[in-house]
């Protein structure tokens, strides 16, 4: 019994160092905010911790922490969201230091996506982050979701024009990028 | 990551992506705080299970026992108990769907183990009127200060009752939890229980056994200390079976079944073990 225990254990902690930093950009999209990221991350783990003897064995572990993730998401950070990111806009620190180039514009840039990101619903930016940052099928979005594939596929279309139509946004995108 | 694809993805989603995965370069990874979600886990496990004082917990599989907290006392008034589980569905989200697990008689007196399981509401104020009615029948979840904590979940509680009466004057809490949409279906050899004191006033032995498995247990086996133990099997095609008779049954609105094993006196709880599964 204390060997499994122990083994169990081993698994876990395997798990939440391999998966950490995986979690944090994903919960960095969907929060905006580097704390708040944290504080979602570690506490899905703790959920999954407390289901871990079952989660561990099931077929797609990862499917439940996104699914357990997603939750805690909606439920705790819908509010919060904006007000993380608005002092960062309109700073002018950046311009003051416009001088190393290609490094600010690239940091406008991210700044500009996660402005963006933001101001979209929770739903439409989980479906966002879900589709094209971690890379699920609609199938497998609308599992973490609890919602249908019409539902992701909605979402996802909707967030995703909302981006496009972004001035600064749009030029990065239709240029690829500015890497 | 993943391979099939459901829609053709154009340049300008793929770019989207990139910009994305730019945009996490932001994030400072740092080390996985490991020590500090064990322990925010652990909460996590005694709030989840917080059950009568001097229970013991066993999760199967697992040497972990937990002593944790009672369950609240609360105040405010007593709506009169329900004697039988209520008609309504869990569209009722301000009524517990209420299930006798067993029943008996033991030195002239009648004891009866219950569980309440709450309909999960969806919105705010879904919640508030839950958690006021909840407060009426002693249901409140420990920990619970706001209403909005129980949305999206379906909480219950299983307690043991003396008597006619299962108000909170006259019951001791023993599991209570919620059940949500991200759980994992029990199934197989799965089994959580907790025993608790039959009678507190001069014994302090757990005998009574409470535990749930999943759809497919067939029978669970309750081993005691003096390595006596009772079978409780599943009635064939979940018929209606006495409430005195032991057996794993299905609870309105509970999304695994129950078992209640009582320990012979001068006995007490050793294991619970699912010893058949339905294949």
């Amino acid at each position: 019994m204390g060997d499994r225990k122990e083994a169990r254990d081993a698994e876990f902690q395997s798990f939440v160092i391999g998966r950490w930093p995986r979690l944090l950009r994903t919960a960095f999209l969907l929060t905006g905010e580097q704390h708040a990221a944290e504080d979602l991350v570690q506490s899905t783990l703790e959920q999954v911790y407390v289901a871990w003897r079952r989660v561990g064995s099931a077929d797609d572990p990862e499917a439940y922490v996104r699914r357990v993730m997603i939750n805690a998401h909606a439920r705790k950070h819908r509010r919060k969201l904006r007000e993380f990111l608005a002092p960062k806009d309109d700073s002018g620190l950046v311009r003051e230091i416009a001088d190393t180039g290609d490094r600010i514009a690239q940091a406008e840039d991210r700044s500009a996506l996660l402005k963006a990101l933001a101001q979209l619903p929770p739903r439409q930016r989980e479906a966002v982050v879900l589709r094209y940052w971690e890379d699920l099928t609609e199938t497998q979005t609308a599992e973490a979701m609890g919602c249908s594939v019409g539902s992701v596929k909605s979402n996802a279309a909707k967030g995703i024009a909302k981006l496009r139509a972004i001035p600064g946004l749009a030029d990065m995108v239709t240029q690829g990028g500015r890497k | 990551m993943s391979a099939d694809r459901e829609t053709n993805h154009d340049m300008t989603n793929s770019d989207i992506t990139l910009l994305l995965a730019d945009a996490t370069d932001e994030v400072e990874i740092g080390i996985a705080p490991y020590d500090a979600v064990i322990r925010g886990g652990r909460r996590r496990k005694a709030r989840r299970w917080a059950v009568a004082a001097a229970t013991a917990l066993v999760i199967a599989g697992s040497s972990a026992t937990l002593a944790v907290a009672g369950l609240p006392g609360g105040s405010g008034t007593v709506a009169p108990p329900a004697t039988q589980a209520p008609t309504a569905t869990g569209a009722d989200l301000y009524t517990p769907q209420r299930t006798t697990l067993a029943t008996g008689v033991e030195d002239g007196k009648e004891w009866r183990v219950l569980i309440d399981v709450w309909a999960a509401p969806r919105t705010e104020s879904q919640a508030a009127g839950q958690l006021e009615a909840m407060g009426e029948y002693g249901d409140v979840p420990t920990g619970v200060t706001k209403a909005t904590e129980l949305i999206g979940k379906s909480s219950y509680v299983t307690f043991l009752s003396d008597g006619d009466s299962a108000d909170r004057d006259h019951r001791r809490g023993v599991y209570e939890d919620a059940f949500e949409e991200t759980d994992i279906p029990m199934r197989g050899t799965d089994v959580e229980s907790a025993a608790i004191p039959f009678r507190t006033s001069n014994e302090h032995v757990e005998r009574l056994v409470i535990g749930m498995v999943g759809k497919n247990a067939d029978q669970v086996t309750c081993t005691w200390k003096d390595g006596t133990a009772t079978k409780v099997d599943r009635p064939r095609n979940n018929a209606e079976t006495s409430t005195d008779q032991p057996a794993i049954r299905t609870a309105e609105g509970s999304p695994v079944d129950w078992f209640v094993c009582l320990a012979p006196k001068g006995t007490e709880y050793g294991s619970a073990d699912v010893t058949a599964v339905r294949q």
